[in-house]
């Protein structure tokens, strides 16, 4: 299990399985992994272990 | 007259009227205050985006040409900011951060100290950091050596409407500091938005006051045209007031002869 934005999860392996388990666009999102951004570039292989702390932010309308 | 267009971050634009993209009642509203405000940079904020809910993407409905300033709302000090403004550029590839650090809710005001921290650091990695304040020429001129490429003052409290209440703490910055001015928060109406012009401020940001509008279009429309306006007297020279009447018409002294 893996807790995303709060919430857990099942620990789907790669950031780019979460990306596509939720359907999330990639433009425009960026994912942190217990406080730290993973780059886009490193999503693919980026192995994911369980317990850790993932936290997807994105663009919203702001002054 | 002047050139045109002026200097900012970088970049050479020709709209000194920001918009804030936030209350919006929909994205789609964006690309049409763009085209018809003629508005080159939007402000956005970064939140978490719910896996579970399909959101819309604000990034679908901002146009190729505009400029996209993450502003880092949310941050409670330097380095939730520093943070944030990071965020940003990983989503797109922007290097223009609205500085907004704050830890009291009811006024929204801004804390200068940690703005001054942020802004020394992010200026140092290449980012183009835009500070707001609560408007003090101290801050400002810390702001300058830190390496912000433009300071906002606020003119009244976020989403007041009130004008530019803090107008004499903000002429002192216009007048004394060499970076651009950008009039921030509490512009609620075209007459403000040309005041903010007549005092020389370089540019204003709008949010509230196009976002809550009956229609934001035509909103963004009349401010675009009130900072036109009042560009344009500024740039004439503002004339003095003077405390006896002065005739129009020529003086003439002609019906006494008849």
């Amino acid at each position: 299990m893996i807790i995303l934005n709060d919430k857990k999860v099942e620990n789907p392996k790669t950031l780019l399985k979460l990306i596509k388990k939720y359907a999330i666009e990639k433009k425009g999102v960026c994912i942190l992994v217990n406080g730290k951004i993973v780059e886009k570039a490193k999503w693919k292989n980026y192995r994911i272990k369980d317990g850790d702390r993932i936290e997807i932010v994105g663009f919203v309308g702001g002054g | 007259m002047k050139k045109d267009f002026f200097e900012i971050g970088t970049k050479k634009l020709k709209s000194r009227l920001f918009i804030g993209t936030g209350k919006l009642p929909t994205y789609k509203l964006i690309p049409e205050i763009v085209k018809k405000a003629g508005v080159e940079v939007l402000t956005v904020a970064v939140r978490r985006i719910d896996p579970d809910t399909r959101e819309e993407n604000i990034l679908n409905y901002i146009p190729k040409n505009v400029t996209v300033m993450v502003n880092t709302s949310g941050s409670r000090n330097a380095k939730e900011a520093i943070k944030i403004a990071e965020i940003g550029s990983e989503i797109i590839e922007t290097d223009w951060i609205k500085i907004e650090i704050e830890v009291d809710y009811r006024y929204l005001l801004p804390d200068n100290e940690e703005t001054v921290k942020a802004t020394k650091y992010l200026s140092k990695k290449g980012y183009k950091v835009f500070p707001y304040i609560t408007p003090d020429l101290v801050t400002a001129r810390k702001l300058v050596d830190a390496g912000a490429c433009a300071v906002m003052p606020l003119g009244s409290f976020i989403g007041t409407n009130r004008g530019i209440t803090a107008k004499s703490l903000i002429e002192p910055i216009i007048k004394e500091i060499d970076i651009p001015v950008i009039i921030d928060a509490g512009i609620g109406r075209p007459s403000h938005a040309a005041e903010a012009m007549e005092m020389g401020a370089d540019a204003i940001l709008v949010n509230t006051a196009v976002a809550i509008a009956k229609d934001p279009v035509k909103m963004s429309i009349a401010l675009s045209e009130a900072v036109r306006a009042g560009r344009m007297a500024y740039e004439m020279g503002i004339l003095k007031e003077k405390e006896y009447a002065d005739p129009s018409s020529p003086v003439s002294d002609f019906l006494k002869k008849i």
